[in-house]
């Protein structure tokens, strides 16, 4: 498979961090993989400096095209005119491009995720501000783990790119969200599968009406007539009363379980990130401990 | 790329659906991409007569109009009778006379699109209610076209997404664009793919809304100026909400003397028999229906805009109060509650619930900072999300994402 990578500026760290680890994942699979760049930096190792091609003629064909996004530029806007291969974007906050200022008229600022078949962030407030203030579906802004994560990250990475080659995706349900973590953290969180599961049975039993019933009879030859004679009798009542009530009911069940799936989502989010802070805690504590023993010293 | 745009009715008609097909293809136009329209010559949805010319080139977009079967009594009656059994049968024999009572009916275009679909990268299907949807589709499927439809369906009405031809081909699209996330989440209940299905949204071109001074335009209107200023805007109707609207109004204008209720839209049998037994109710000012400068002066002119209405898909005022800078109230309906963001930029009542309304109104009047920051929230939700350029954005991307996975299908195949 033919990769094409492409950052108008990979100068910033943690551009750089990524660039070099998705091509030597992409590398070591067997994938034919370029570097578009508008300036190479130098630091560059030389296994991943080798793939760099010029950024100056039309991008090389390829299968997969990872955007790495960063301010507007032509090379990013080639993605608005590209109809071929398979697309994804990478914001992991080296620029601002992902969350353009409001627009007044035609021509300002654009965002590149609207045009991306998946885009992929490094934290969840990101992958919010997508979601909730840009509209994007939930099931196209995945989370991706960090970078310095060798084997979490590449084993990710590996999974959505070859769902997305294969258009081969989870069914998702209302408040299912694949990918956002490993499954190993997913399971630490008590009761998570439980209230999931519980919510999906509500939503099933949310539409009371007994959509499928039909008026019928046994009768042999008089059964059609009679069944159309009991249909219209009772159609005053349940055209004009019970059908209405019963719908009103319906769509209360399904705001009241939208309602409780949002909360759902937020929970979610809200143990992701607790989750981090306290696979962060131990970090920061030898941090605190190193800068004693060297003050010490 | 080359995209065909079929709906049923496109402008000059009036209508939500025909402003969002073709805000979509002169945005679509304006950025160097060949649109054509396939629609009928009418005007009216209600007798689909043929009023319009054949071809009209408007706004750098090729519109082609097809005669249409006039509606006539006995179309409403076959409707009318289909709709009455289908719901209790789901016998597709009915859905044939929905169908055929619906309209409206173009076999020239139905012609034309199998002979001429090969010709667009895709095709674009507009309002899923009405019958070009289904030839549309089934020209496009015949051709081997990629084919998008934008329902407009209302969770609340079945009859906009339910019959059996309807969910056929919200199954069988390449993608869908739902208006807003309520009607994508009960899409997807419905059984549509959640991958194919994207929140496209109704845009507003801000442009179209010039800011005057309040003051400036409630002189227009002959409004105090020291007002606190309700609007009501749209078709006077019971099921918008009018009369809780005036109920709340009449509850609270003794205790707040200078709250005053404009209304602005069409009057109907419901709201002319409500008033006939009111008149003369101080504080209350009547524009009927009223040019769009007016509109727009209104919209300036007010401090809060209501509309508990209990059944709206979308309801494009509240986009037109926040682009004001105006707080909105709105009911807590299924599609309104996604669409505003509770204490942020409006606030949401149950529907029919006059205490919460009142509760709301008072917030706002106690609170005169209150009504000027949630409407600062409105516009800049407007300007981020719900403009014309912002809709055609995703439009544009769900036509290359569409395009891009047939190109690997086609590659798979051939592998």
């Amino acid at each position: 498979m033919r990769v094409s990578m492409i950052a108008p500026d990979p100068t910033a760290e943690t551009t750089m961090r990524h660039l070099v680890a998705q091509a030597r994942v992409f590398g070591e699979r067997g994938d034919e993989v370029r570097l578009v760049l508008d300036t190479p930096p130098a630091a560059l190792p030389d296994d991943v400096a080798s793939r760099v091609v010029s950024a100056a003629g039309p991008l090389p064909p390829a299968e997969l095209y990872i955007y790495h996004c960063v301010d507007d530029s032509p090379l990013l806007a080639s993605l608005r005119q590209r109809d071929t291969g398979t697309i994804l974007i990478h914001d992991h906050g080296a620029g601002q491009t992902l969350y353009p200022p409001a627009r007044e008229t035609e021509g300002g600022r654009w965002l590149p995720a609207h045009f991306a078949d998946l885009c992929l962030v490094d934290d969840a407030a990101r992958r919010d501000a997508l979601v909730h203030d840009y509209g994007l579906p939930p099931e196209r802004v995945c989370l991706l783990p960090g970078v310095d994560q060798e084997a979490a990250y590449r084993a990710a990475l590996v999974e959505l790119v070859d769902q997305a080659l294969a258009d081969d995706w989870p069914p998702v349900s209302l408040s299912g969200k694949p990918l956002d973590l490993p499954t190993s953290e997913i399971e630490t969180v008590p009761n998570r599968a439980a209230l999931k599961g519980g919510l999906e049975l509500a939503r099933s039993q949310a539409d009371v009406m007994q959509r499928d019933y039909v008026v019928r009879s046994q009768i042999p030859l008089l059964g059609g007539l009679l069944a159309w004679v009991r249909r219209n009798l009772t159609s005053h009542l349940r055209e004009p009363y019970l059908d209405p009530t019963l719908e009103r009911q319906v769509a209360f069940n399904r705001t009241v379980i939208g309602w409780m799936e949002q909360a759902q989502a937020r929970l979610d989010a809200l143990e992701t990130q607790l989750q981090r802070l306290q696979n962060q805690a131990p970090v920061a504590g030898e941090d605190k401990t190193n800068e004693q023993v060297s003050d010490g010293g | 790329m080359r995209v065909l745009h079929v709906t049923h009715q496109y402008p000059p008609a009036i209508g939500g659906s025909e402003r969002y097909i073709a805000d979509l293809s002169e945005g679509l136009a304006r950025r160097g991409h060949q649109v054509d329209v396939f629609t009928s010559r009418s005007l009216h949805y209600e007798s689909w007569r043929n009023e319009l010319g054949p071809f009209e080139a408007r706004n750098r977009v090729n519109v082609y109009r097809f005669r249409s079967v006039q509606r006539r009594d006995f179309h409403w009656r076959m409707l009318h009778f289909g709709a009455r059994h289908y719901w209790q049968t789901r016998a597709r024999r009915y859905e044939l006379l929905m169908f055929l009572g619906g309209g409206p009916l173009c076999p020239g275009m139905f012609w034309r699109l199998l002979a001429q679909a090969p010709r667009y990268d895709l095709i674009h299907l507009n309002c899923l209610v009405y019958a070009p949807v289904a030839y549309g589709y089934l020209a496009a499927r015949r051709r081997g076209v990629p084919v998008i439809v934008t329902p407009h369906a209302h969770s609340e009405q079945e009859v906009t997404y339910g019959l059996g031809h309807q969910r056929a081909i919200l199954k069988g699209c390449d993608h869908v664009l739902a208006d807003t996330a309520a009607e994508r989440a009960f899409l997807i209940d419905a059984g549509v793919d959640a991958w194919h299905i994207t929140t496209g949204g109704i845009g507003l071109r801000p442009e179209d809304y010039p800011r005057q001074d309040p003051l400036q335009a409630r002189r227009q209107l002959g409004l105090p100026e020291g007002a606190f200023v309700l609007l009501f805007l749209g078709r006077k109707a019971e099921y918008k909400g009018f009369d809780l609207t005036l109920k709340v109004f009449k509850a609270l204008r003794p205790d707040y003397p200078h709250l005053w209720l404009l209304a602005v839209g069409p009057g109907t049998e419901f709201s002319e028999s409500l008033l006939a037994h009111e008149p003369g109710i101080s504080g209350f000012l009547d524009l009927g229906a009223v040019p769009e400068e007016v509109k727009l002066a209104a919209l300036n002119a007010c401090d809060c805009l209501v509309l508990p209405s209990g059944g709206e898909a979308f309801s494009i005022v509240f986009l037109e109060a926040w682009i004001m800078g105006k707080p909105v109230i709105g009911a807590r309906t299924l599609a309104v509650s996604t669409v505003i963001d509770q204490g942020s930029d409006g606030f949401l009542v149950a529907p029919g619930d006059v205490g919460d309304l009142a509760a709301c109104l008072v917030r706002l009047l106690e609170d005169p900072a209150l009504p000027r920051r949630m409407g600062a929230h409105g516009r800049a939700k407007v300007l981020k999300r719900y403009t014309v350029a912002r809709l055609t954005d995703v439009v544009e991307g769900v036509y290359l994402r569409v395009l891009r996975r047939r190109w690997r299908e086609s590659q798979r195949r051939a592998a």
